[in-house]
């Protein structure tokens, strides 16, 4: 009989052991949220570990919204909005924001742009200001505009120097192709076309309240801030919501080979591209697991594997997957010495054939989610990273639910899903290639690539 | 202090000097040394679900010697390639198998691996530091791979990057036959004649306790990490710690000017002075006056250079201080024939730093960027982890993290005049200049009749 209950408590103690050692669940901070009355989309968080706040506030427009010709108006508008304001002049913002200690950034992507603000709490009400005013009060005076359009062309010249960034470009051109402004990239010649009548529409048709979100997370009384924020925002007007440009993942387009001639490289840098899944897909967990396999994971990747740590052919490469609510895609980069070229080329290829052909290793899955349950907590340190975490999470379409149970989530996936996920999505013959590089130095390799278009690397992308 | 700013401080009753009032709080500080020599720092952070260690060697470029220049770096790869009870690159596969994050670089003074950890995981992540100070692997299958990573390196971040061309070719100018003439990547020809008995022979001096500072900063004890620091480090062989010499300024047969060519499509003027490092107090005051120069828009240079007088399209300061030798750049890219202007203004603001010091204003602003910037580092393990490193290194003394608020407060108007008549003088001034390789016709005409105006 004791024996039995040996047995039993053993048991017991197992379950709880397994129940112990399980995926957690990620406890996130209560949010406030609220609409105000003009569509002002407000989220709250009180974190209270140092007295700051964070302030972000988000806008529906980006890239996307940007006319085809006009490649850089998203930017041009969003760097605008920290110069004058009608309030206030561009000097004393900047005067401001130092002697507070504060600073103000603004980041724009394809379908957003986000003026983030950090400031001590004590000066949470001239941070409020500082942001707000911004989008509310933009003075957008002709010789801001004009100081500023001449940076942005003089950048734009600098990143064809960029053999990366350059790359890139290429590569979502071949993808997206030249119907949509996510095909292009700002140049000198679509930057000189932007007037500032181009910037103040941008702004009167997408900086409305109700396209926007603004998210609070800090040391302060919830109720004080959300009172705070209705009285600035009170006088910024609902606006009839812009239609927002549909999204279409260009699917059908025929895979491209572009070579792009830059002369006098001693690398020769290699870029890959293909489509993948939405984040609302079933398969979200399986993609995410698989591009960390494949080259998402540094030293731990198959790529890294392949082609740095076994062949040397490299200082680093990489995939790395962009899943969104309206387009999913998948890219890999490396560069490699120019004699090594084609070598480079021949091992990245082998090796996702070899993945497709056996899939990944039991072993390699379970490393992927250990990390996943380590390094999605060690990631939400400060507040402004639990803030793009929800953020990110809400614009793909992920509840504070499915965030609290992402590690279970990830967990939860099967060897033959991801390889299930391998043989469905990761189709090298559907993959665009772009090669940077002195044609003249690897015009033989580039014979056994097979056909290719080649253009200079100061021609237009659509050339 | 600008009008908004001050109608506002007059409605809600704030002064702005505040800051420091609610920058008091510092989290504890335990130091230790082993018996071999290594000296641990932990900084308590409670309640933080991570664990940040980082290993801080006295070594960088300065210490190598002709034809090792580059070897240094050449380590912050080999460290990943195994040791005695580690394959190649399981280090890095068992930190991010824990869900942790790792890194290493390289400076011209010190060399840093990272690991950031959940905090159950630290005994993981020091047991595997030991493994390879203690017992790492030199082979030569090793060292050929790494070279031609490292030699990838070098295209790509030199060869290939106009801005890393650029740097390579103002180190060279600036600092011939120094120990910053090359900095941490090194030289080609001499990463591709290291040994396998050069790696060997550098890894035995260097990379040895006495020569070590552990630091952990995050959600942990001091008591336990002295403890689990001790069971993996203590039995390992002191060796000796690094007796570097000061390393002084060339500025005694440096020629004043610079011309070089760039792919970039515009010219490049730098203002550069030769400074003290961060041992010296001056180091702070130095700071002091960088910040007002250059960081912001609210900073004199960018006011002047970029907004009235419009000689630079795009302002860069840049302060780089070692121990005992820094340099400042001011400067920028601009349109061709602008050169001369930028000089030109680039000076008359030093001179009145130099004859009036900074406004009540400008003292201000830095005070108050400073202790927002601790305020908001407390969030980040890591980065008050690197804050300790490098005050021990670089700085001379770990405390220096925490005296920084208060050397920076005591700085009077009389040490800014006297540290900006010391360093920011002719004997000290070096100017750089980079033209583009393809000369653009439109821009130069364009630049010509700008630079008419601009005096």
């Amino acid at each position: 009989m004791k024996s039995k209950i040996a047995i039993l408590i053993l048991l017991f103690s197992c379950l709880v052991n397994t129940s112990i050692s399980a995926p957690a669940k990620i406890d996130y901070p209560p949010i406030t949220e609220v609409i105000l009355s003009n569509g002002l989309k407000v989220m709250i968080i009180t974190h209270r570990a140092q007295p700051a706040i964070f302030y972000k506030l988000i806008i529906n427009a980006g890239k996307i919204n940007n006319p085809l010709d006009k490649s850089g108006l998203s930017q041009l508008t969003a760097h605008l909005l920290t110069e004058s304001t009608k309030k206030n002049s561009a000097d004393e913002i900047a005067e401001t924001l130092a002697e507070i200690g504060a600073s103000l950034n603004v980041n724009g992507n394809w379908q957003r742009t986000t003026l983030s603000l950090n400031v001590l709490s004590q000066y949470a009400e001239i941070g409020l200001d500082i942001i707000t005013d911004a989008v509310m009060f933009p003075a957008f005076k002709p010789e801001e505009f004009k100081r500023l359009k001449n940076q942005f062309i003089t950048n734009s010249k600098i990143d064809l120097e960029n053999n990366w960034t350059l790359s890139s470009a290429h590569g979502n051109f071949l993808l997206w192709g030249p119907k949509t402004p996510l095909g292009f990239t700002r140049s000198p010649k679509s930057l000189k076309k932007i007037r500032i009548k181009d910037v103040k529409q941008f702004c009167e048709t997408n900086y409305t309240p109700n396209n926007a979100t603004l998210f609070v997370i800090g040391n302060f009384s919830k109720n004080d801030m959300l009172e705070k924020i209705k009285r600035k925002t009170s006088t910024w007007q609902k606006a009839p919501q812009a239609v927002q440009p549909k999204i279409e993942m260009a699917i059908n387009r025929q895979p491209q080979v572009r070579v792009v001639n830059k002369p006098d490289m001693t690398q020769t840098v290699i870029y890959l591209n293909q489509w993948a899944i939405k984040s609302n897909s079933p398969d979200y967990y399986q993609y995410k697991l698989l591009n960390y396999i494949l080259g998402g994971s540094g030293f731990s990747s198959r790529l890294m594997t392949a082609v740095r740590c076994d062949g040397g052919k490299t200082y680093g490469i990489g995939s790395r997957c962009y899943l969104n609510m309206d387009y999913g895609f998948l890219t890999i980069q490396t560069s490699t010495r120019n004699q090594e070229f084609f070598n480079t080329y021949q091992i990245i290829t082998e090796e996702l054939k070899k993945i497709i052909a056996s899939g990944f290793t039991e072993d390699e899955l379970a490393k992927a989610k250990t990390y996943m349950a380590g390094a999605i907590p060690l990631g939400l340190e400060s507040p402004g990273a639990i803030a793009n975490k929800i953020l990110n999470g809400k614009f793909n379409g992920f509840t504070i639910r499915d965030l609290e149970n992402e590690i279970i989530s990830y967990d939860s996936v099967t060897i033959e899903q991801i390889n299930a996920a391998v043989k469905k999505y990761l189709l090298p013959a559907n993959m665009n290639l772009v090669i940077v590089g002195d044609i003249e130095k690897i015009k033989d390799q580039l014979e056994k690539i097979g056909p290719y278009k080649q253009v200079f690397y100061k021609d237009e992308l659509a050339k | 202090m600008n009008k908004y700013l001050v109608i506002y401080l007059l409605i809600s009753g704030i002064t702005i000097p505040a800051i420091a009032q609610t920058a008091g709080i510092q989290y504890e500080i335990t130091e230790h040394i082993l018996n071999n020599g290594l000296k641990i720092l932990v900084l308590e952070k409670p309640s933080a679900p991570v664990a940040s260690l980082q290993i801080w060697y006295n070594v960088g470029s300065v210490d190598e010697t002709k034809g090792l220049k580059g070897i240094a770096h050449l380590f912050e790869h080999m460290m990943f390639r195994g040791s005695k009870n580690y394959g190649p690159q399981e280090h890095a596969n068992l930190i991010q198998q824990a869900g942790g994050r790792w890194n290493a670089y390289t400076s011209d003074e010190m060399t840093v691996y990272w690991e950031s950890v959940p905090t159950d995981k630290l005994e993981l992540a020091l047991k595997l530091e030991a493994d390879r100070m203690e017992s790492l692997t030199i082979d030569h299958n090793t060292l050929e791979t790494e070279r031609q990573v490292v030699m990838e390196e070098y295209r790509s971040r030199i060869d290939n990057d106009p801005f890393g061309s650029m740097a390579k070719d103002a180190r060279g100018y600036l600092f011939p036959n120094h120990g910053y003439e090359f900095g941490p990547i090194g030289k080609m020809e001499d990463i591709k004649n290291f040994s396998v008995e050069d790696c060997r022979n550098f890894f035995d001096v260097y990379y040895v306790p006495a020569n070590a500072t552990i630091i952990v900063a995050g959600g942990v004890k001091a008591e336990n990490v002295i403890k689990m620091v001790k069971k993996e480090f203590a039995h390992i062989p002191p060796g000796l710690p690094n007796n570097r010499k000061p390393l002084t300024i060339p500025n005694d047969y440096v020629k004043p000017y610079f011309k070089g060519k760039t792919q970039l499509p515009v010219p490049v003027t730098v203002v550069s002075f030769y400074t003290g490092g961060q041992k010296s107090r001056d180091g702070v005051v130095l700071k002091l006056i960088f910040e007002s120069l250059c960081t912001g828009k609210s900073s004199r240079l960018w006011k002047k250079l970029v907004k009235e007088k419009k000689v630079l399209e795009h302002f860069v300061g840049i302060q780089d201080q070692g121990s005992d030798v820094g340099t400042i750049f001011f400067g920028g890219v601009h349109l061709p024939f602008m050169e001369k202007a930028v000089k030109k203004n680039i000076l008359e603001e030093i001179e009145k730093i130099k004859a009036e010091g900074l406004s009540e204003d400008e003292f201000l602003k830095v005070k108050n960027k400073h202790q927002s910037k601790m305020i908001f580092q407390r969030y980040h393990s890591n980065r008050l982890a690197s804050g300790l490193g490098y005050s021990q290194l670089i700085k001379g003394d770990y405390k220096r993290f925490y005296e920084m608020q208060y050397e920076i407060e005591n700085i009077t108007q009389q040490d800014i005049i006297r540290v900006a008549n010391k360093y920011l003088i002719e004997s000290n001034m070096r100017i750089i200049h980079f033209e583009p390789k393809q000369q653009m016709f439109i821009a130069n005409i364009v630049g010509f009749i700008k630079s008419i105006f601009s005096f």
